[in-house]
């Protein structure tokens, strides 16, 4: 962060892309329909709980996680255009709520988090829009956010590798996730859809800190046809 | 506290789950248990008929079945209101009186858990039971009926009843089927563990033994509910029995430190270790936080997640010596909490609680022992006392949720240093929150006769910008020029007629809030002193401003805003002085508050009315002062204060007035045709919409339906022709619109077809197949034309002109009370246009605006005025009779009051059954008297 001259300094925020409205023509209705927006790629856990949780303490079992879903959404014609294949899961999405996110195992291999960021892993199952099952994700939980300060007399003595993801809290309710360069870089070459280019004022902790309410995010990517969105081509971004 | 005993079977917890899990956030059942001899069969038989009896739908019920035993338990859910609920839980009661019954209904609020309701319904299912009064044989605790609602006092917690349910399970070892029972129910109420959660019966806790045989050698008092929960918590933390030492008699501290025990202490999550370690606190946790929460929220309720161990701890009757070895124990639970909690500032609660409330400890060492140290320049801003500014500054920005804290904020961060006052080290952009804070800067400064560079700096800030602040933030609600408005500000105050003229431009352009808005209203709801407006907080920097000293800018603002709005201003500057949404922080405060409105030149009258309105509700002593106050008042003063009670709502004025009533049966009040806004109110809850009027007047049998067509059912899906008979609603006299009383068409039912007997004016039905309506009644075919013209007669009857529902009763109601209608032709005239069993004392959803009935009818003083009053709200025979015993209790309590033999604030609480025999035989004496009266009319 460019504001930072300490340990902070090493950071980016963490602003993942996530997976926006695919349409596509409706078989039947021969019109443009809305298969898949942004709730399908939030998770939410599939408990029948009055209060459904937004944070994950690590247990041996995976946890099912379902699809927010979209009223519009109609599984059956979805099906039908995926021709068996398994609908796409992007490595990195929301979770619902605030306090977690799904990622691909294949992101998280090697990772490990130091014992003070708070941090929990919790194995996923997930059922998409069309009812296919995914195994081989996590949802991570940021159980606390450090202040700054506390990041800054907390963090030195870490070892880096322990410290690549962090949760920040700026106060007012406001958070943010930042993440180290050198994890930004990696995930970006395993195929992570994330922000890399940012505003100046993004990069500064006191203006994000200033901030009335700050969204971690980098936008959302949209697709014309269910095909572009499973190949990920020539997706449109929004809202970056 | 008694637990249910009752058998749960296990077979039926997960029909019983389902019930609890399929409500929505927004559901408000009645939960009802039922206690009774008779078997299903016949159970269902009884239940079906008293539904029927008051429309009330249900779909199924639970039978609890115990083993062995004649008598059995049924569970089942109705939604439906109080009063219906009330006629439903007497009659079943009353039917099952004979086989043993007893009904318990419940009210689920639905901000509360379930599970919580569904206790308390068999809770209160058992107290019945037992009861000594073979009387008694329903209990009802529906929070929609306030005036009967009996409260939650005396109803377990979850953490108390689980704790209960596992004691008594446990002492009943060998009863294994009891045993078995308990198990059932506390999967329902206590939630399904099976997902891996903590669950006591399954928690291993290696070193249970050893952290107990701890506390027996080092800790001097058995340990209770709690300390023992932490105790496996403390002990299983990385260096544990160094730390569970340390709790026990404060020995290791250095070492600890040395060792950074207490530091690293953040690597560790709350939540995640308690649920391994410590499975009553990992419960206590989360009946605190509802479930697995940030470090931050345990951080921000640390005080209720401790609640147990300041009991045991903090809340002792015991001599010195213990009291403070209890309390240093306590402080170093904290100790563990502050450091697992990344030693951030602890909740302002935990301070006032061990600072102030006990003084187990100073100011000093309290920042010293819960703070990070931090190395400050002179004379500046530590990280720390910027944060808290800014939280201040936070809570000022909605201020509508602030209150006396933040004032006490303030003062706690001016007591750690000077440098906080100094707001050229402030990080601000000159918002109206943020002048507030320098406004309350400059009057604590004033107060603590402190001027120096800071206090002169402050003020220079303030009044540098005070004036373009007011005008930039009545930008979005005050269309009109501000000019006037700056130049008046600016003024000497001297220019009547430029006064005048700002009052005036701003009276009719400020904007109104809401979509009722009123600009005659008696303080017309003015958007800028909602609640979320940017002006508020710059409005109230004027009052502050003002305590220290004159200010014209601030003066002037307030002159304007005194005439606007005056009782609504005071009540914006009294937000930094109360406590919540309640009253005065307390007493000192208050007087304080007081006396500091004179500095914003507030009249006596506005002062005390405004005064008035809240230690009637939080100070009994001092309203008493101002009751006296107001009778004693000559008549000047009089009439003033009553020009200052008119701008307050009408409830708010009658209460007061009904209070002076009391103390003074000669009193009138300056308005008192009340009545009549409050039956308005009442009527347009429960008049009949215009189809049912008409469909009222036919035998039920013959109404085939009545309501909006779409959902007229398919077998009366039937072509719509017209005939003969056909003709237009008499109700109609030609007005243009046409009345809303004529939207609904009347059909008949012809086998093959609908015949079209009554039509609303203006459709063109023969061409457009179109009824131009959206209700409809249909008549059977057994209705004959002369029964039809004869409900169409008396409907011309009913709306002889034009006039809407409500204007037709309410012209009824008004000759009936001044004695000019008899109430057989009252009724007639009224009997197909209003639900009769609905009337109530309380209007469900009243407006705040809207004046109380029952209030008006006790303060009438005109007796054959008030018999009216009581006939035109009681004259249905089943829900009338309840009515009646209310009114008559309470005229009584008044009376009583009167004579001083019962406070003011029992006589709405206190029921017939609190009082002495001869008291309970003068009430239904008075009762018949009066029963006797109105049947006279």
């Amino acid at each position: 962060m460019l504001d930072q001259t300490g340990v902070l300094s090493e950071y980016r925020p963490f602003h993942p892309v996530t997976a926006g409205d695919v349409c596509d023509i409706h078989p039947e209705h021969g019109e443009y329909y809305p298969y898949l927006n942004e709730y399908d790629f939030s998770w939410q856990p599939d408990l029948n709980q009055r209060r459904m949780p937004q944070l994950y303490l690590e247990q041996p079992a995976p946890l099912s996680f379902k699809a927010e879903g979209s009223s519009a959404a109609d599984p059956a014609a979805l099906k039908a255009h995926l021709k068996g294949q398994p609908l796409r899961i992007p490595v990195i999405s929301r979770c619902w709520g605030r306090s977690s996110w799904m990622f691909a195992d294949s992101l998280l291999e090697s990772l490990s988090f130091a014992p003070l960021l708070g941090i929990t892993r919790r194995a996923a199952e997930l059922t998409d829009a069309a009812g296919g099952k995914h195994q081989g994700y996590s949802a991570l939980s940021f159980h606390k956010a450090l202040t700054p300060a506390r990041a800054n007399l907390r963090l030195p003595t870490v070892a880096q590798e322990q410290r690549l993801l962090i949760y920040l809290d700026l106060g007012d309710q406001n958070r943010a996730w930042l993440i180290h360069e050198s994890l930004l870089q990696k995930w970006v070459t395993l195929g992570a859809d994330l922000q890399t280019v940012f505003s100046d004022e993004v990069l500064s902790i006191r203006e994000l800190s200033r901030k009335e309410f700050y969204y971690a995010s980098g936008g959302s990517r949209s697709y014309n046809s269910i095909a572009d969105y499973q190949q990920n081509v020539s997706g449109y971004l929004w809202g970056e | 506290m008694s637990i249910p005993d009752f058998l749960i079977p296990i077979d039926l917890t997960m029909q019983l789950q389902q019930e609890v899990s399929q409500l929505d956030d927004y559901d408000d059942p009645c939960f009802i248990s039922v206690y009774t001899s008779l078997d299903s069969d016949a159970f269902s038989d009884t239940l079906g008929r008293c539904c029927d009896d008051v429309d009330l739908e249900l779909d199924d019920f639970i039978t609890l079945e115990s083993e062995g035993e004649a008598d059995r338990l049924f569970y089942f859910s109705l939604s439906g209101d109080y009063r219906d609920i009330g006629l439903f839980a007497d009659a079943l009661a009353s039917d099952l009186q004979a086989h043993n019954g007893y009904v318990s209904v419940f009210r689920h609020n639905p901000i509360g858990e379930p599970q919580q309701t569904l206790l308390w319904c068999w809770v209160q299912l058992q107290r019945l039971v037992e009861l000594p009064s073979p009387d008694a044989r329903v209990a009802i605790n529906d929070f929609t009926d306030r005036q009967r609602w009996p409260g939650l006092n005396g109803y377990p917690d979850f953490w108390q009843a689980k704790q209960a349910f596992e004691s008594a399970a446990a002492k009943r070892e060998k009863a294994g089927l009891l045993q078995r029972l308990f198990r059932g129910i506390r999967g329902v109420i206590f939630g399904d563990k099976s997902d891996g959660s903590a669950d006591s019966d399954n928690a291993v806790d290696a070193g249970g033994s050893e952290w107990q045989q701890m506390a027996d050698d080092l800790w001097s008092f058995p340990m209770e509910r709690g300390l023992k929960p932490l105790a496996p918590f403390i002990y299983h933390l990385p260096n544990g029995k160094a730390l569970w030492h340390y709790v026990l008699n404060g020995e290791g501290r250095e070492s600890l430190d040395e060792q950074n025990c207490l530091l690293e202490l953040d690597g560790v999550l709350i939540f995640a270790h308690a649920q391994r370690h410590a499975p009553e606190f990992y419960c206590q946790l989360e009946t605190c936080l509802g479930g697995v929460s940030e470090q931050s929220d345990i951080l921000f309720d640390l005080h209720d997640v401790l609640e147990e161990l300041c009991d045991e701890l903090l809340e002792v009757s015991a001599d010195e010596e213990e009291r403070q070895l209890r309390a240093e124990c306590f402080l170093r639970v904290l100790d563990i909490f502050f450091h697992l909690l990344d030693q951030q500032t602890l909740e302002t609660d935990i301070f006032e609680l061990l600072v102030e409330r006990h003084q187990c400890i100073s100011r000093e060492v309290y920042r010293q022992r819960y703070r990070v140290s931090e190395q400050v320049q002179e004379g500046s801003i530590s990280e720390e006392q910027t944060k808290a500014l800014n939280n201040i500054t936070r809570s000022l920005k909605r201020f509508y949720t602030a209150d006396y804290a933040a004032l006490k904020a303030i003062r706690e961060l001016r007591l750690e240093s000077r440098a906080v006052a100094n707001v050229t080290l402030w990080d601000i952009q000159h918002k109206s929150h943020e002048l507030l804070l320098v406004s309350i800067m400059v009057a604590s400064d004033h107060a603590d006769g402190i001027d120096d560079e800071h206090y002169q700096s402050a003020k220079h800030l303030f009044n540098a910008h005070f004036v373009n602040t007011v005008v930039a933030s009545l930008a979005d609600c005050y269309d009109g020029d501000k000019q006037d408005i700056e130049i008046w500000l600016n003024s000497d105050g001297d220019d009547a007629r430029l006064f005048d003229s700002v009052v005036k431009q701003l009276q009719d352009g400020l904007e109104l809030s809401g979509y009722q808005g009123q600009r005659d209203a008696a303080q017309p709801p003015y958007e800028c002193l909602d609640s979320n407006s940017d002006f508020v907080p710059i409005l109230v920097s004027a009052y502050f401003c003002l305590q220290a000293g004159p200010y014209g800018p601030a003066t002037r603002l307030f002159e304007l805003f005194l005439i606007l709005a005056p009782q609504k201003t005071l009540g914006w500057c009294s937000r930094l002085s109360r406590d919540g949404f309640r009253g005065f922080i307390n007493t000192d405060v208050a007087t304080a508050f007081e006396h500091s409105l004179v500095n914003v030149n507030a009249s006596a009258a506005d002062r005390f009315v405004f005064m008035q309105r809240l230690f009637a509700k939080y100070d009994a002593e001092r309203y008493q002062q101002y009751l006296d106050q107001y009778l004693n008042s000559d008549l000047q003063q009089r009439s003033e204060l009553n020009a200052s009670f008119s701008r307050l709502f009408i409830p708010h004025q009658q209460r007061f007035y009904f209070d002076v009533w009391l103390a003074d049966n000669s009193y009138v009040p300056p308005v008192n045709d009340l009545w009549r806004s409050a039956f308005a109110a009442i009527h347009k809850n429960i008049s009949l919409f215009d189809d049912d009027v008409f469909a009222a007047m036919f035998d039920k049998d013959q109404v085939l339906f009545a309501g909006r067509g779409e959902y007229l059912p398919d077998g009366l899906n039937l072509d719509i022709r017209i005939s003969d008979n056909t003709r237009n609603n008499p109700c109609w006299h030609g007005a243009e619109p046409p009345p809303r009383s004529i939207s609904y068409a009347v059909l008949r039912y012809q086998k093959d077809h609908l015949e079209l007997v009554l039509e609303a004016p203006g459709a063109d039905y023969k061409t457009e197949q179109h009824l131009g309506v959206n209700n409809l009644v249909v008549l059977d075919a057994s209705v004959t034309n002369s029964k039809l013209n004869e409900a169409l007669d008396r409907l011309a009857d009913i709306y002889q002109s034009s006039q809407k529902t409500e204007g037709v009763i309410a012209e009824a109601l008004d000759l009936f009370v001044a004695g000019e209608l008899n109430f057989s032709d009252y009724r007639s005239k009224i009997q197909y246009l209003v639900d009769d069993k609905a009337y109530d004392l309380v209007v469900q959803n009243q407006s705040p605006y809207a004046a109380h009935l029952f209030i008006a009818i006790r303060m009438e003083n005109d007796q054959n005025r008030r018999l009216r009053l009581i006939k035109a709200l009681t004259f249905n025979p089943v829900t009338g009779c309840k009515l009646l015993d209310e009114i008559v209790l309470r005229q009584y309590l008044d009376q009583a009051c009167r004579r001083g033999e019962v406070a003011r604030e029992e006589i709405n609480t206190l029921e017939l059954r609190d009082l002495s025999a001869a008291s309970r035989d003068r009430v239904q004496q008075a009762l018949a008297k009066l029963q006797q009266a109105l049947n006279q009319l």
